[in-house]
């Protein structure tokens, strides 16, 4: 999968590909993020182009999110479409990330 | 036999006779050791009888050894005094009497000798196990062959010790206990069952009785026991009842598979609901459900005389043989048109009359065909129940009942059919006889009637809730949960004909890939409705609901293999949008997933719960066609 990234300062930002992630590329993004997600590593995920996540690709997420917290980094989610946000408040997710509202934000929140 | 003391030949009883006279020894038989005492004795008395004679024959009688013979050999004939010969005439006696004794006692000996052989031999070839303990102390004295083969215990083991030496404690204590009882009781016990460890054969059972032996005085002094050894019979009468129990089972899953179908879920104008109640005996009960097109459905009800396996094969042949006149007469009949059941039902008839009357079977079955279209229903009733016809109108039942003989009765039985007219709000009953003939605590039966006044009073319910109060009534009624027959029923319920105002359908394969297809399928059905838009919150559910829908489908009821078919289709009523996944994977029992955490520790497992958040009814059925099915409902906001 096309990950794109960015650093800004010691944070990386990720700007997932396409516009959905779902069973069909979930298992796939898993692989790919591993590798960007260093020990103790802020991270930021940009999912202002994904229109539609399902389950799987909820699961990515959580996955990612563990593997970061496990090593003394975390993860931030940001810029959610609306049908993304109604699902991780559907399953309560919404608690279990940190989610802003922009990219800035999200980057912020680490010297917060 | 008389004993003289003479020269010659001299016999002691049944003793050897002696060759040479000067070779008297005094041989006596092993078992008549008193001989030799006795003619101890008597040399004595013979020797002092003789000295009372001696005068000049003095040093001849001190020539006198032990035998008396000697004596009587070298002496003389003298004239005996009177006291001599009277002495003597008395010893001559009493040794007669003391031959004669011996020889009693020696053939009563081999009397007895020979009654214990023949005892010895009974009991040691009795194809029982035979222990015989003493009384006081409970020890083995005696241990037969039988015993010591099935125990593994050789007798030279067992005689002297007690069952503590050999036995685990509990059981030791277990055998004692019972041979007090015996004892103590003076009556023979019979132990059904015992187990018993034995070293070689592991555990075994015993059928055992025990029998107090009393003395002369009255109390016990020996414990007899027999046992038998009925392991292999136990065994056997277990693996019996497994294979009874097994059989059952068996004949539960034929039901459940082969006799009795899913009901229709999609047929515009109709509601049906069925209930089976299996008993312990399968009962042959079956239905089955044909729908034709989207206006006609045919339902047949059916029971096999009989119980158990062979009633619910001859149950699956029946069905068999209808599907099979069916097909035959729909590939025969002019297109667009559908053979009558009253031809169905004599075809299927034909090819099972004979089997039926050689099995001395008979199948009653009533076939209703519901025309949709025209509001009514054809029936061929054959000899089955009364069809309870609730009427909306008027709030009543009619008792519908054809004339024809069930089948296997008689080849040569022509079939009638009968046509009823049909409302909305109408509702048709089938039932097996197993309902109406179930019996209260007073032996009265259920009966039609009382069936009648439940339709009665909730035929206006959904065709599912009635069902489920004719089951409360029948539980209520027998006062039990099981039923001594298999208990079936089927509702049909007239419903207003809603057809949907729009529909469309794709094809896709269970790639994963495919999902996204899904989900523009779903958007471009909610961008085309007719009426009311759909809000954009309600279209992402939906696309979510169906990804999550077709992606289980894929991943577990095709277990990741992309090549297979899925057929989505989409209604569209005035008050809401059906989503229907068609699938011919394997079937999905969503009472199996449990309700995730939401706490962050899985991020699997979600995927039920989304769809079940995201519409407002999810069913998972089997279709008319015997694809698994699952449909997702939408409910439209109504303006």
């Amino acid at each position: 999968m096309e990950l794109t990234t960015e650093k800004i300062g010691d944070v990386t930002v990720v700007v997932l590909p396409g516009e959905q992630l779902d069973a069909s590329n979930a298992k796939e993004f898993k692989r790919d993020i591993a590798a960007l997600l260093e020990p103790r590593g802020k991270v930021v995920f940009d999912l202002a182009g994904l229109r539609f996540v399902d389950s799987s690709g909820l699961g990515a997420f959580l996955s990612s999110l563990r593997q970061l917290n496990a090593t003394g980094g975390d993860l931030r989610l940001c810029g959610m479409t609306k049908p993304v946000r109604a699902l991780f408040e559907l399953v309560r997710m919404h608690r279990i990330f940190d989610i802003r509202a922009t990219k800035d934000e999200a980057i912020r929140s680490f010297t917060e | 036999m008389a004993t003289r003391i003479e020269t010659g030949r001299t016999h002691w009883g049944s003793g050897l006779p002696l060759r040479n006279p000067g070779d008297l020894e005094m041989k006596s038989a092993p078992a008549f050791s008193l001989g030799q005492a006795l003619s101890r004795r008597c040399g004595t008395a013979v020797r002092r009888a003789l000295a009372l004679v001696a005068g000049p024959g003095r040093e001849q009688a001190s020539k006198l050894g032990q035998d008396g013979e000697t004596a009587a050999r070298t002496v003389e004939q003298p004239q005996l005094p009177r006291e001599l010969a009277a002495v003597n005439a008395q010893l001559a006696q009493e040794l007669t009497d003391h031959q004669r004794t011996e020889e009693a006692l020696a053939k009563r000996t081999a009397e007895l000798e020979d009654a214990r052989s023949f005892l010895d031999s009974v009991l040691e070839n009795l194809p029982v196990m035979l222990f015989v303990k003493d009384a006081k102390d409970l020890k083995f004295v005696r241990w037969n062959r039988a015993e010591e083969l099935a125990l593994g215990i050789d007798r030279s083991a067992a005689i002297g010790r007690s069952d503590y030496d050999f036995f685990p404690e509990e059981q030791a204590s277990f055998f004692v206990a019972k041979d007090r009882a015996v004892l103590d009781g003076g009556q023979m016990v019979e132990i059904p069952e015992e187990a018993i460890q034995t070293a070689h054969r592991g555990l075994r059972f015993l059928h055992t009785f025990k029998v107090p032996v009393l003395g002369a005085d009255g109390t016990p002094k020996y414990l007899v026991g027999i046992s038998e050894d009925i392991t292999e019979r136990k065994r056997a009468q277990e693996e019996l009842a497994r294979a009874r129990e097994q059989e059952v089972e068996i004949g539960f899953k034929i039901q459940q598979t082969l006799l009795l179908d899913q009901p229709p879920r999609d047929v515009p104008g109709v509601r049906v609901a069925a209930l089976t109640i299996p008993s312990q005996r399968i009962d042959g009960d079956f239905y089955d459900f044909f729908k034709h097109r989207d206006d006609c459905l045919d339902i047949i009800v059916g029971d096999v005389m009989g119980k158990g396996i062979p009633a619910a094969l001859l149950g699956a042949a029946t069905k068999s043989h209808f599907l099979q006149a069916l097909s035959r007469l729909i590939s025969l009949a002019a297109p667009g048109t559908l053979p009558e059941p009253k031809d169905i039902v004599t075809l299927a008839h034909s090819e099972v009359a004979r089997q039926l009357i050689e099995l001395e079977s008979f199948v009653t079955v009533c076939y209703a065909r519901f025309d949709l279209q025209n509001n009514r229903v054809d029936f061929v009733d054959c000899g089955h129940t009364t069809t309870i016809h609730f009427q909306a109108r008027t709030g009543t039942c009619a008792m519908l009942q054809g004339e024809n003989l069930p089948l296997g009765v008689s080849e040569k039985e022509i079939y009638e059919q009968t046509r009823v007219a049909l409302h909305t709000g109408d509702v048709l009953l089938f039932y097996s006889d197993g309902l109406t003939e179930t019996r209260n605590s007073a032996g009265e039966l259920f009966g039609i009637e009382r069936l009648a006044e439940c339709v009665r009073t909730h035929g206006r319910l959904e065709p599912e809730q009635l069902i489920d109060q004719i089951r409360q009534a029948a539980v209520a009624f027998s006062n039990s949960e099981t039923f001594g027959d298999d208990l079936t029923c089927v509702a049909v319920k007239i419903e207003e004909r809603e057809l949907p105002l729009a529909r469309a359908e794709l094809e896709i394969s269970s790639d994963l890939n495919e999902l996204g297809r899904a989900r523009a399928f779903v958007r471009e059905v909610c961008r085309t409705l007719p009426g009311q838009a759909l809000d954009e919150e309600s279209v992402s559910q939906l696309e979510l609901a169906i990804t999550e829908a077709a992606s289980n489908v894929m991943r577990h009821a095709y277990r990741g293999r992309p090549e297979q078919l899925i057929q989505l289709d989409a209604e569209v009523f005035a008050d809401r949008i059906v989503l229907r996944l068609h699938h011919l994977g394997e079937t999905f029992d969503p009472g199996a997933v449990k309700t995730p955490a939401f706490d962050g520790t899985q991020d699997g497992g979600f995927g039920m719960y989304i769809i079940e958040q995201s519409v407002d009814d999810v069913q998972y059925y089997r279709d008319e066609r015997g694809r698994n099915c699952i449909s997702l409902v939408k409910n439209r906001k109504t303006v």
